[in-house]
């Protein structure tokens, strides 16, 4: 009798599992990059058939630490299979909470994600070489002093913002650092600069303001450098940054690993491969700049 | 009458180049070693020069693409081109046509090398650390952007591109293949030893970013193949002039222009080596499908 109750009981327990995982999702700022990451990571689970089997529960979080803390203890509270988490700021935050959820990150320099250690994290990273920005941006125009926008709390936009100001001391160009923490500082953050380019820097705050960065280069005809795409309209003029369809499906299939059994600690690290550079030629015509066309024959993409 | 002699003397000058061409125009082609838009500005001095010369208006194309050239040196009606060394052993084998000429470089040298490079924080020492990397080729129908790591990789036991490299593609020039890695957009390059240093001739401080690994025994420059349908006359005409062009002081600054100090003669057997490297990468030159 007691056997014939085990074997009743046992389907229901699978297919509980099989439709009771649920997977927690952190986006900063609801910003555009990290949801059209977003977009392919539902797509290639949607691929995978596994659409219908989690729930996914979605924080968007202004980008500061206490309130990516709190979307992070939300999420812990839920006891989620799974926390996806955007960026270096909320990688941080989800890890603080001591959690034992396995922890998937994306949207994070490599030489960041190396320093994240625990037997629950995996995720994907990405490198860029921020001098080969500050390089194409010397073939447009005679630099003698650019602005660096970066988030003074967000690790991994300081280390892209060091990255950027060795390359320009390199190059003996003055470098004028632009420490943007609020998107509500952005007026006066970009008041008063006497610069003649600008590197963005990926953070969540500095992509919030994004299009004003944009419109505010495009008023002083100073050409932007940037490790984020642009949308709508506001594209930087030259743009190096990873195919956000590469980190979706990546995560995806980590994620796919996980629900399929495989211990965070067991699913390999990977750093992005499909590396963007895109001029904007509308752009840099409309400010009166050329860019040399044996340098528009290296982009993978022209904005004309 | 001593007049009227004179001007029959002018006249004959001025129409005797086009009587002994008795052709439109001459149409050389190039492959895009380079930025095709530099690559013009340099050949196009050297294309007005030889027109002057010959009396036969020399007109040049680019191809598109380096699989290109065999196929379009015959449809687009080409007289010669400058080839590469491996298409111009490519279209000496399927094409039947004769080595000329070729450039002595500003260096003094008229050879060329293929550079194997890596960005230098890649951890990449050797061959075994490019398995499962990402790997920039030139094109197909090159030696110094292909054939040589193909050479390569078969010395050191691997034969599948496919199964050594996590993803490999071709960049259809030198320059675009040696940003490609500057930019990690590829860890592992190859590209042509004289592209390779004129991008760090640019820009001194690539070279604390990047590293060669390996360099190719080296290989004829660029040459200037003629078709063997091409009368014997105009062959010796281009030939001559173009071998004799550092003596006057214009053809001394076209060939500035263009890059070299002078042309020497080419010969089927300069290309001796590449045979062996194509030995080597297990390709038969006269099937080989290079599209």
């Amino acid at each position: 009798m007691a056997g014939f109750f085990v074997i009743l009981i046992i389907p229901f327990i699978l297919s509980g599992n099989l439709l009771a995982e649920t997977i927690g999702v952190i986006i900063p700022g609801n910003v555009h990059y990290y949801r059209e990451i977003h977009n392919a990571f539902l797509s290639r689970l949607k691929k995978g058939g596994y659409n219908e089997r989690v729930e996914v529960v979605l924080q968007k979080p202004y980008p500061d630490y206490i309130s990516l803390s709190n979307a992070a203890r939300k999420l812990n509270a839920l006891d989620v299979d799974i926390i996806l988490s955007y960026g270096a700021k909320s990688t941080l935050a989800v890890m603080d909470t001591k959690t034992k959820i396995p922890i998937i990150y994306s949207c994070l320099s490599e030489s960041f994600a190396h320093k994240l250690r625990g037997r629950n994290i995996t995720g994907v990273s990405y490198r860029l070489i921020s001098s080969s920005l500050v390089r194409y941006m010397k073939e447009i125009t005679n630099i003698k002093r650019m602005g660096i926008i970066y988030n003074s709390s967000d690790p991994d936009s300081v280390m892209q913002m060091e990255d950027v100001r060795r390359a320009l001391d390199q190059y003996n160009v003055g470098t004028e650092l632009i420490k943007l923490n609020s998107y509500k500082d952005i007026k006066k953050a970009l008041s008063g600069r006497n610069i003649d380019a600008i590197f963005i820097t990926q953070s969540p705050v500095v992509e919030m303001v994004f299009s004003q960065i944009i419109d505010f280069s495009r008023s002083q005809r100073v050409p932007t450098a940037s490790l984020l795409p642009g949308y709508s309209g506001h594209y930087p003029t030259i743009a190096l940054y990873v195919r956000e369809s590469e980190i979706g499906e990546r995560i995806a299939e980590m994620t796919i690993k996980i629900l399929e059994g495989l211990s965070p600690d067991r699913v390999k690290t990977s750093c992005c491969n499909e590396v963007e550079l895109v001029f904007n030629l509308r752009e840099v015509k409309e400010m009166g700049y050329r860019i040399p066309m044996d340098l528009v024959a290296t982009a993978t993409m022209l904005i004309q | 009458m001593k007049k009227l002699f004179y001007a029959i003397i002018v006249f004959l000058f001025l129409i005797i180049p086009s009587i002994v061409l008795s052709r439109d125009e001459i149409l050389i082609g190039l492959i895009p070693e380079e930025n095709i838009f530099r690559q013009m500005d340099r050949h196009r001095p050297l294309a007005s020069y030889l027109s002057k010369k010959l009396g036969v208006n020399v007109r040049l194309t680019i191809l598109s693409r380096y699989g290109d050239i065999i196929d379009s040196f015959v449809s687009r009606g080409m007289d010669g081109a400058f080839f590469g060394v491996f298409t111009s052993v490519l279209a000496m084998e399927k094409l039947g046509v004769e080595p000329v000429v070729r450039p002595v470089n500003i260096d003094g040298l008229s050879v060329s090398q293929a550079y194997v490079f890596v960005r230098k924080d890649s951890g990449i020492r050797g061959i075994r650390d490019m398995k499962g990397r990402r790997m920039a080729f030139v094109d197909r129908a090159t030696a110094t952007g292909y054939l040589y790591f193909l050479a390569l990789l078969r010395e050191n036991g691997f034969s599948d591109l496919n199964s050594f490299f996590r993803e490999y593609y071709f960049t259809g020039s030198h320059d675009t293949a040696v940003h490609a890695v500057m930019d990690n957009r590829a860890d592992v390059g190859i590209a042509k030893g004289k592209v390779f240093n004129r991008v760090i001739e640019k820009d001194p401080l690539i070279r604390n970013e990047l590293i060669v690994l390996y360099k190719s025994p080296e290989f004829p420059d660029t040459t200037l193949c003629l078709k063997k349908e091409l009368p014997e006359d105009i062959k010796k005409r281009i030939r001559d002039t173009l071998l004799n062009m550092e003596k006057d002081r214009e053809g001394a600054e076209v060939l500035k222009k263009f890059g070299a100090i002078r042309f020497i003669t080419a010969d089927k057997k300069d290309f001796s080596e590449l045979f062996d490297i194509a030995r080597k990468a297990g390709i038969d030159i006269r099937n080989y499908r290079y599209r």
